[in-house]
């Protein structure tokens, strides 16, 4: 029989979580987006459009980065909690051929396992381009998150 | 465009609600534009993000930049599965006119529920979007 460790007590406010790289961030990728989330605002394959907005690219789509805090989110729970809600403020474009950096940050925590993530978005230069919040609920009997 | 115009296009877009069946091959779509496996088998449960790919606009679409998404916010509720028929509907919340530097834009609030086939809220989101023209 297995031993059941409190997962909250390995969790600290504060502690950040594994970082997720994702990029460059290429033409392909973002038609593949389109595609992916049934949306083909050509903003974000047509560079004419993207200059006619003063943009100097075709930006990466929002959506994209809603996904990656996500994902980084969710990889790190694994099969250890779920994910109960998540929210974006997309600050900043990202353009096209950058790499994003998805970071979290435990920001709250409560002894039945609800917890909150401060959850952002980095742009090359480590700038943060989109910032949000993740709740999750962690598994009592979950093995210890790391 | 004024905020009627914005409205009407709203509801052009959006007015009726969506129904969309969750397949496998739009999930395996999103797993691999996220370069995640694909580990669904056939009623498996999805992603909780594959949610944001539905009641989507594939077209039309306008020959220019006219919007930009300022913010998203999901609540997921319940688990979704390969093979649920999920119901969109979404509600234009308000209109807010703001200066730009390049003149007049509006921020959207707008709020969407989606609930699968046998009536269960499976999640809530709301967005905000700015759009001038």
């Amino acid at each position: 029989m297995g031993v059941n460790v409190s997962t909250h007590d390995d969790l600290r406010v504060g502690d950040e979580i594994p970082a997720l790289r994702k990029g460059p961030v290429n033409r392909q990728r973002l038609v593949e987006w389109c595609a992916a989330e049934n949306d083909y605002y050509p903003l974000h394959y047509d560079e004419r459009v993207a200059a006619a907005m003063g943009l100097p690219g075709t930006p990466i789509q929002g959506t994209y980065k809603l996904a990656l805090m996500g994902q980084v989110v969710t990889r790190w729970l694994a099969e250890r909690g779920v994910l109960l809600g998540l929210s974006a403020r997309y600050r900043g474009p990202n353009m096209e051929g950058e790499v994003l950096v998805a970071r979290a940050r435990i920001a709250t925590i409560e002894a039945d396992g609800l917890a909150t993530l401060e959850v952002w978005i980095e742009g090359p230069g480590g700038e943060r381009t989109t910032d949000g919040i993740a709740s999750v609920r962690i598994a009592s009997d979950a093995p210890p998150v790391v | 465009m004024n905020p009627d115009e914005i409205r009407a296009d709203f509801l052009f877009r959006y007015g009726t609600p969506r129904s969309e069946a969750v397949e496998a091959g739009r999930v395996r779509d999103f797993l691999l534009a996220m370069d995640e496996p694909d580990p669904l088998a056939s009623g498996g449960p999805v992603p909780s993000l594959f949610l944001l790919t539905l009641a989507r606009t594939r077209r039309p679409q306008p020959a220019k930049g006219t919007s930009v998404n300022a913010g998203d916010e999901f609540e997921f509720i319940a688990t979704v599965f390969v093979g649920d028929r999920i119901t969109i509907e979404r509600r234009l919340c308000e209109i807010e006119k703001k200066k730009g530097r390049h003149g007049d834009m509006y921020l959207l609030r707008s709020e969407a529920t989606y609930v699968n086939q046998r009536g269960k809220l499976v999640a809530r989101a709301k967005s905000t979007s700015l759009r001038w023209e």
